[in-house]
């Protein structure tokens, strides 16, 4: 039995733009430009540098609304360098290339073959005494149990089954070819490379069971490290398992905690503490922040009325620290005093933050006020939709909204006298 | 709730300085404090007190920041007091009075959760409060809404907020803008995906573009073949066009060349050696015929030429003579300069020997020699007179000084005072310092002593009911305390039984309130029938039934009867009447029955109530006499002190309070007696100072402080030190400057006789230089420069007639040699003088050189020319002899045939050189044919067809060309199209940038949502407010303005504005409208303030009132308004207390005087 080393990849979604970043002077534009091809020329250069045997790349190479055949092109290109340094590709498409008019009109280098969508295909590679087998998806939505269909393993081969799929499901993620541990355990491949899902995870060693996870993060819900794994083979039998980080731009949430802060030079000492473990989490790359403010504080009022200038502060002070890119700024805190449910009904604030309350509630919000309404229906249906959708309808947006609000209004109507710091 | 009291412990400027907010209702305290008497200090304590202290404060100046404290005692409308204690600390600032930690949480319930800021805002107000208030009344136009809202939430600027969510609002996003951000984004983002669509590369697109390359380029390589094959035909053509010229010109020399026939064949170098050998005879037999005529002339030339040898042979000592010539001319010249010079020297030495020592000459130059040998030595000894002549005047003026110095110390020694003897005022001094700072201790004691004594006395004013000193107060005759704690209990008894009997009173109080309306309210529903009623109805019905009766029967005349039982009806009427209202009765009573028991039961437990009411008026005169006897008792124990006892319990109070005072007057006496004690050591050592101090006759220092004394003794002392000192030391100083003078003398008088032995010596110089006595040793000096230079004029005058002899040698030898040379060689020039003699020799021997020169030349001539002619003869036969060979080779016999064979052989040789070249041309033109193929294809071609069959192979090319040209733009485009389709991230980019506008478009999009929610949220609650509120605050409101504006405002209505809003406008007592923009600032002030007032009264019918709190404002009322202000506030007071804070004594005594509150001046 042989000996060798091959590499596992999925969930390329090439060209597909990182969400949620806005622009603002001093941002690290420039560093996390192309952020999706930039991983992929490091899976390259990871292949080429370990003498992997073979790459496979369980599906989702295109991302499904993305029409810019240049993206293939670069593909192409990318999977060209592999062929001069002799590596082999094998892929099954997804259900984003089912869906992407690219992943439908591409044509592979000599280099890359893309198993069948009619069928299980099976390839043999004599030299390495290896056998892979996968199912490309024909659409978008395959509902069927593709890896009950796979041949079972031959004897004394070292046998991988190759799949897009969702398993028995996981969250956020389309329930497509579903199928579960036992049915894959029960063809005895020696290893399933699967994709579909964009965290890593291994669901299982015995046999082996595999979702490397998405190249690259490209929003605030794809947090962490991610990368390929890069499987050994000793003797025909896997004897070393690794992932590898590709990414080179990290999401990352930190919170800032502001407990007990009474002035702002408390705050920004928070959220240097939180920048700091953000850049200590991008281990070196740039770094999308999602800051959030918690705690109960005395700063809550002026958090809430100055949201833009806190905003602003914190992007000057990521910027300050290197490369990370404030994605966005929640103030999750609470008022250090008493929060609205703590005030004495006998006080005429609580009269006045009942109204705010009763009125908030009383309202399908955009009703009579023209301007609002406008603007609704003027905002890019990607904002409108989505699992952040700035939907208004949303009893949960609404709510977050509300609560918002009443922040806002309590902490401006009671600023007076005097700035609070 | 209300502020019982605000205990400053230790706050600001404050130690335990007490504030009472006490009284029979919560009311209006006056806080009443001059400037810089800590009013802004009391108003901070009373805020951190309630919020706690901010991270930095100003009010530790006197306190630390760890000793700061504060406490006071809230008292809730239902009774219930909370008194707690505020320091500074992050955590755990607030204590119980037993100064256990207590949550903070628990006092911000009692502050009904609210923030400082809240709470301010709601229950405080000061003067720039009041003026915002005032000013956002008239920004907002009299607004209802927002006018009621800003009084009743405290939050003046309501409008402006409501102004500024707009604008932001608005800033963001317009309906119909271009500029606002949220706009602003939309369109850069619509145009970002434009630009994406055209960056983006649609699959079909590079298929299409790929397909389209491949036919182009495939296209270009047809018509690249055609152009090659068309390029093939022209060459070919072009070869035999060239070929045409040279071919025939190989034909033409080979025709020639058959002519010529048979050639011999020569050397390469036939014909020049030809023409050189020609040449070379021409030229010898030349040469010959010249060179022998030469030799002719020049055997003539040699013959003509004679020389004088001996004279030739002295040609060198004649040219030596001839420069000794020169020599000798100048000797000649320079003899008469040199000889006046000698002349000249000589009398300059005559003449300085005549001015210093006449009796020489310049001859006798060794005498003057051995005269300035002595120079040196004499001069040496004159240069020491200087120094000594110093020393002497030196040493004397040293005596001099001495002498000086000794005279005025002993002056010194002499002016000196007497010692004094001052061992006593040392001693006194010394006592004195053992006692130390005696003067500010005892001033420090005293100072402790004086402040312990007001406190004392501060303290027992506070206490109350009796002042006097500590030793009154220890002396002081006072109920024993049990005697005490035996009234209290019985007074408290007293009291339980009055409390019992009010609670009776109250009791029955009610009864009768509750059975007396029930009364009345059945007299309300009508009159209850009784039977009394019944009764007296009846009997009147009888009564008209008799009448009727006597009249009827009887016939009785009832006339008078009859007007008197109902006199405005007849009696039928009457009785009838009579009969039903008895009947109605009766019918009621059965009917009624149930209100009529209720009747009778009410009237009975009216007499129940009356009868307990009797009771307890006993009871309450009872209770009255005991009362009236035990405070006659209560008295009587207090006669003694002279005190007016109030109640047990406070006496009580009192006397654990007087107990502690006490141990302090106790403390205050035996501080006193240790003052004393010290004062007294400080007069013994005064007195002591004082009388040492006579002794020196001076007077001390008026008063009993000990310090001065000790100054002036320590003046003293140091004074009589001092002289005692000075004297030793003027002493000491006299006898060492009587040794100095004695040394000084002796130094000068040695001077003197150094002095008189040098003049010895130098008259002795004088003497062996011949000089006279007086000179000095400085014309001594002069007398050897003058000799030095006549020294000097001497040797020069020697000098020169040394050398005017060594010229006439020379002149006398050069005469000789010449002389003896003319005997040998010419001595025909003997007789002439010397210089022309030898200038004509040297002229004669110049001649016969030349002469010589000439006959050289003559003879290497001939010997020249002969060789000449011998070369010459050799050349000729060696060219004769080459013709012949070469006539030999030519094959002719005379060499004038030589020249027309050598053409013949160079034609011949021409020709085949032109077949060659011609060969290699044709060969060049077509190497792929043999030169017989070429033949025959030219022979084959129309010589005229080939330039017209070129001209159509130019035209088809040019055509090809063309067509490759476009052909190659088009693949070329096509190609540059498809390197455009590289993978590039264009689309990608500008889809990322399109991103980042959605993530902004998102933000702006949130807050423009929360701005526009908030100003309508805040609009509504705003008219919810004013919906809620107006009537009973306008009311309420309305009345406090009349109040405040002296009656200028009759009251306060709603009207509706030009914009159809509902407004506040003031009504005059005519029912004219006023608006707020019609009203003084003042005006609006006051209208601020009587909305405040009435929202805060309005709030009591539903909530648990809350302190007032106002600080100074009304600095801007003049006297009647401020008393109006103030009378509404007390107004207010009465159910909801107000604390006005001020440093105005008006505002304080307005109070006072109006009895409106209490007043509490800070000191």
């Amino acid at each position: 039995m042989s000996s060798f080393t091959f590499i596992h990849a999925a969930d390329l979604h090439l060209d597909s733009p990182l969400a949620g970043l806005e622009t603002y002077p001093d941002a690290p534009v420039e560093q996390i430009r192309g952020a999706t091809r930039r991983a992929l020329d490091n899976l390259v250069d990871l292949s080429i540098m370990e003498q992997a045997a073979f790459v496979l790349l369980a599906g989702d190479i295109f991302d499904g609304p993305w029409k810019d055949f240049h993206t293939a092109l670069f593909f192409a290109q990318r999977m060209g360098r592999l062929r001069e340094a002799g590596i082999r590709v094998f892929l099954v498409t997804g259900n984003h290339d089912a869906a992407s008019t690219i992943g439908r009109n591409f044509s592979p280098p000599e280099n890359v073959r893309i198993l069948s969508k009619n069928r299980p295909e099976q390839v043999h590679l004599p030299d390495l005494e290896v056998s892979i087998c996968g199912q490309s998806y024909s659409r978008r939505e395959i509902h069927a149990d593709l890896a009950a269909e796979f041949p079972l393993a031959h004897p004394h081969t070292f046998s991988i089954g190759l799949l897009h799929t969702a398993l028995t499901g996981r969250p956020g993620h389309e329930p497509y070819a579903p199928t579960s541990v036992d049915v894959l355990t029960s063809k005895g491949y020696a290893y399933w490379a699967l994709g579909h899902v964009h965290q890593r995870e291994i669901v299982s060693q015995e046999p082996w069971i595999v979702f490397p996870g998405a190249i690259q993060g490209r929003h605030i819900r794809e947090q962490g490290p991610k990368g390929c794994t890069v499987v050994r083979v000793q003797e025909g039998r896997v004897d070393d398992v690794q992932h590898r980080d590709l990414d080179v731009l990290r999401w990352h949430t930190a919170r800032a905690d502001v407990n007990g802060c009474e002035s702002q030079e408390q705050l920004w000492t928070a959220v240097r503490q939180a920048l700091e473990v953000a850049q200590d989490a991008g281990e070196g790359r740039p770094v999308a922040l999602r800051l959030e403010f918690v705690g109960q504080t005395r700063m809550h009022t002026w958090l809430h009325d100055q949201k833009q200038q806190a905003v602003e502060e914190c992007r000057t002070r990521a910027a300050g620290l290197g490369d990370v890119w404030v994605e966005k700024v929640r103030i999750m805190t609470e008022p250090e005093m008493y929060s609205t449910r703590d005030i004495d009904p006998d006080s005429p604030v609580h009269g006045l933050l009942q109204t705010i309350e009763e009125i908030c509630r009383s309202h399908s919000c955009t009703d009579q006020i023209p301007e609002l309404e406008e603007m609704l229906s003027r905002l890019p249906l990607e904002v409108r939709s989505g699992p952040e959708a700035f939907d208004l309808s949303n009893q949960e947006v609404m709510e977050q909204i509300q609560e918002e609000v009443k922040d806002l209004l309590l902490s401006r109507l009671l600023r007076q006298g005097g700035d609070s710091c | 709730m209300l502020i019982k009291d605000l205990y400053l412990q230790a706050f600001g400027p404050f130690t335990d300085a007490n504030l009472e907010f006490g009284g029979s209702y919560p009311g209006l305290h006056v806080v009443y404090g001059p400037n810089e008497s800590g009013k802004s200090s009391t108003l901070r304590a009373l805020e951190y007190w309630l919020f706690g202290f901010p991270e930095r404060t100003g009010d530790n100046f006197v306190h630390p920041n760890d000793r700061l404290r504060i406490s006071g005692t809230l008292v809730h409308s239902q009774g219930s007091e909370l008194t707690f204690i505020r320091r500074k600390k992050r955590k755990g600032s607030v204590l119980d009075s037993n100064g256990n930690v207590l949550d903070d949480g628990h006092i911000q319930a009692w502050l009904q959760g609210l923030t400082r800021e809240t709470f301010e805002a709601l229950f405080g107000l000061d003067h720039p409060g009041l003026l915002q208030g005032g000013t956002a009344i008239l920004e907002e136009k009299g607004s209802a809404g927002s006018t009621l809202f800003s009084a009743g939430t405290g939050i003046a600027s309501v409008e402006r907020i409501l102004g500024q969510i707009h604008e932001e609002s608005k800033n963001i996003f317009k309906r119909r803008g271009t500029n606002p951000e949220l706009n602003a984004a939309f369109k850069r983002y619509k145009d970002l995906q434009k630009e994406i669509n055209l960056a983006a590369l649609s699959s079909h697109a590079w298929k299409e573009k790929e397909r389209a390359l491949r036919q182009a380029e495939e296209e270009l390589d047809k018509i690249k073949q055609s152009k090659k094959e068309v390029l093939e035909a022209e060459q070919r053509l072009h070869r035999l066009q060239q070929a045409l010229r040279p071919l025939a010109r190989l034909r033409q020399a080979w025709t020639e060349l058959d002519t010529l026939g048979q050639v011999p064949m020569l050397p390469e170098d036939f014909t020049q050696r030809r023409q050189e050998n020609q040449e070379l005879l021409r030229q010898a037999e030349k040469t010959l015929s010249l060179a022998r005529e030469r030799l002719e002339k020049a055997k003539e030339k040699k013959e003509g030429i004679e020389l004088n040898t001996e004279l030739l042979n002295q040609a060198e000592t004649i040219s030596d003579l001839h420069q000794r010539l020169g020599a000798y001319r100048k000797g000649q010249a320079d003899r008469r300069g040199l000889e006046e010079a000698r002349v000249q020297e000589e009398a300059a030495a005559a003449a300085i020997l005549r001015r210093i020592r006449p009796d020489l000459s310049p001859d006798q130059e060794d005498v003057l020699n051995d005269l300035f040998a002595q120079r040196r030595e004499i001069l040496a000894h004159g240069r020491k007179l200087d120094v000594l002549v110093k020393e002497a005047v030196d040493s004397s003026q040293a005596v001099q000084a001495r002498e000086d110095e000794l005279k005025e110390k002993k002056e010194e020694l002499r002016a000196l005072p007497p010692d004094r003897d001052h061992a006593a005022l040392v001693q006194a001094l010394e006592e004195a310092s053992r006692l130390g700072d005696v003067d500010t201790a005892l001033e420090k004691q005293k100072g402790q002593a004086a402040k312990d004594l007001e406190a004392f006395s501060f303290g027992l004013v506070r206490l109350g009911f009796w002042q006097g000193s500590p030793e009154d107060l220890l002396k002081l005759p006072l109920p024993l305390e049990t005697v005490v704690r035996r009234f209290q209990k019985q007074w408290m008894d007293l009291e339980g039984k009055e409390k019992d009997v009010g609670a009776k009173e109250a009791e029955v109080g009610k009864s009768w309130d509750e059975l007396h309306k029930e009364k009345q309210a059945q007299d309300l529903a009508g009159e209850v029938p009784s039977e009394d009623d019944l009764k007296v109805q009846r009997s009147r019905r009888e009564e008209g039934w008799s009448l009727i009766r006597r009249a009827w029967m009887q016939g009785e005349d009832i006339e008078t009867e009859c007007r008197e039982y109902a006199p405005e009806l007849s009696l039928d009427q009457a009785y009838e009447q009579a009969v039903q209202a008895a009947d109605h009765i009766a019918d009621r009573l059965r009917w009624e029955s149930s209100r009529v028991h209720e009747r009778s039961r009410l009237e009975a437990e009216l007499d129940q109530v009356r009868r307990q009411w009797a009771e307890l008026e006993q009871v309450k005169s009872d209770l009255s006499k005991e009362w009236k006897e035990l405070k006659g008792r209560w008295r009587q124990a207090w006669t003694e002190s002279g005190i007016e006892p109030d109640t047990p319990e406070v006496m009580s109070d009192w006397q654990s309070g007087i107990n502690q005072w006490r141990v302090t007057a106790r403390q205050i006496i035996d501080n006193q007696a240790v003052t004393d004690e010290l004062e007294a050591k400080r007069a013994a050592a005064r007195t002591a100072l004082e009388k040492a101090l006579n002794d020196f006759e001076v007077t001390p220092p008026a008063g009993k402080t000990l310090a001065p004394v000790m100054k002036t003794a320590q003046k003293i002392r140091e004074r009589v030190e001092h002289t005692a000192h000075e004297r030793k030391t003027l002493i000491k100083t006299i006898s060492g400057l009587e040794r100095d003078l004695e040394k000084a003398r002796k130094r000068a008088a040695k001077a003197e006789k150094d002095l008189k032995a040098w003049q010895e010596h130098w008259q002795t110089s004088l003497v062996r230089l011949g000089l006279p006595a007086g000179e000095t040793p400085d014309t001594v000096a002069a007398f050897f420069d003058q000799l030095d230079t006549c020294l000097k004029h001497v040797q020069q005058a020697a000098g020169y007639a040394q050398r005017i002899q060594g010229i006439d040698q020379d002149g006398a030898d050069l005469l000789h040699e010449v002389h003896a040379l003319l005997h040998r060689v010419a001595p025909e020039l003997i007789s002439l003088p010397l210089d022309q003699a030898v200038e004509s020799l040297n002229g004669l021997m110049k001649t016969h050189q030349k002469k010589k020169t000439t006959l050289e030349a003559c003879l290497e001539s001939i010997e020249s020319t002969e060789r000449e002619i011998q070369g010459a003869a050799h050349d000729r036969k060696h060219a004769l002899d080459q013709l012949q060979e070469l006539c030999v080779l030519a094959g002719c016999e005379d060499g004038d045939y030589l020249e027309a064979v050598e053409q013949k052989w160079l034609r011949h040789k021409e020709l085949q050189a032109i077949v060659h070249t011609e060969k290699t041309n044709l060969q060049e033109i077509a190497p792929k044919h043999s030169l017989d193929e070429l033949m025959a294809e030219i022979d084959a071609q129309d010589p005229d067809s080939l330039q017209v069959l070129r001209q159509e192979n130019k035209a088809q090319l040019q055509d090809l060309e063309a067509e490759l040209e476009e052909q190659n733009k088009t693949v070329g485009r096509l190609r540059h199209e498809f390197a455009e389709m590289d993978g590039r991230d264009l689309a990608a980019q500008k889809a990322e940038e399109a991103q980042h506008e959605l993530a902004l478009i998102r933000r702006q999009a949130e807050q423009f949502t929360r701005l526009r929610l908030a100003g309508k949220v805040l609009e509504e609650a705003i008219e919810r407010y004013r919906v809620e509120n107006q009537d009973p605050v306008l009311a309420l409101a309305g009345e406090y303005f009349r109040e405040l504006t002296l009656g200028s405002f009759h009251a306060l209505r709603t009207d509706v504005d030009d914009r159809g809003e509902q407004i506040i406008v003031g009504l005059r007592e005519d029912a004219s409208r006023v608006q707020v923009e019609g009203m003084s600032d003042g005006t609006r002030d006051q209208l601020y303030l009587a909305l405040r007032l009435a929202s805060l009264e309005h709030r009591l019918e539903k909530s648990e009132p809350m302190p007032f709190i106002v600080d100074d404002i009304l600095v801007n009322f003049d006297e009647k308004r401020t008393e109006a202000a103030l009378q509404a506030m007390g107004r207010l007071g009465e159910k909801n207390q107000v604390l006005v804070f001020s440093h105005h004594r008006q505002v304080a005594d307005v109070v006072r005087e109006l009895e409106l509150g209490q007043v509490h001046t800070l000191e």
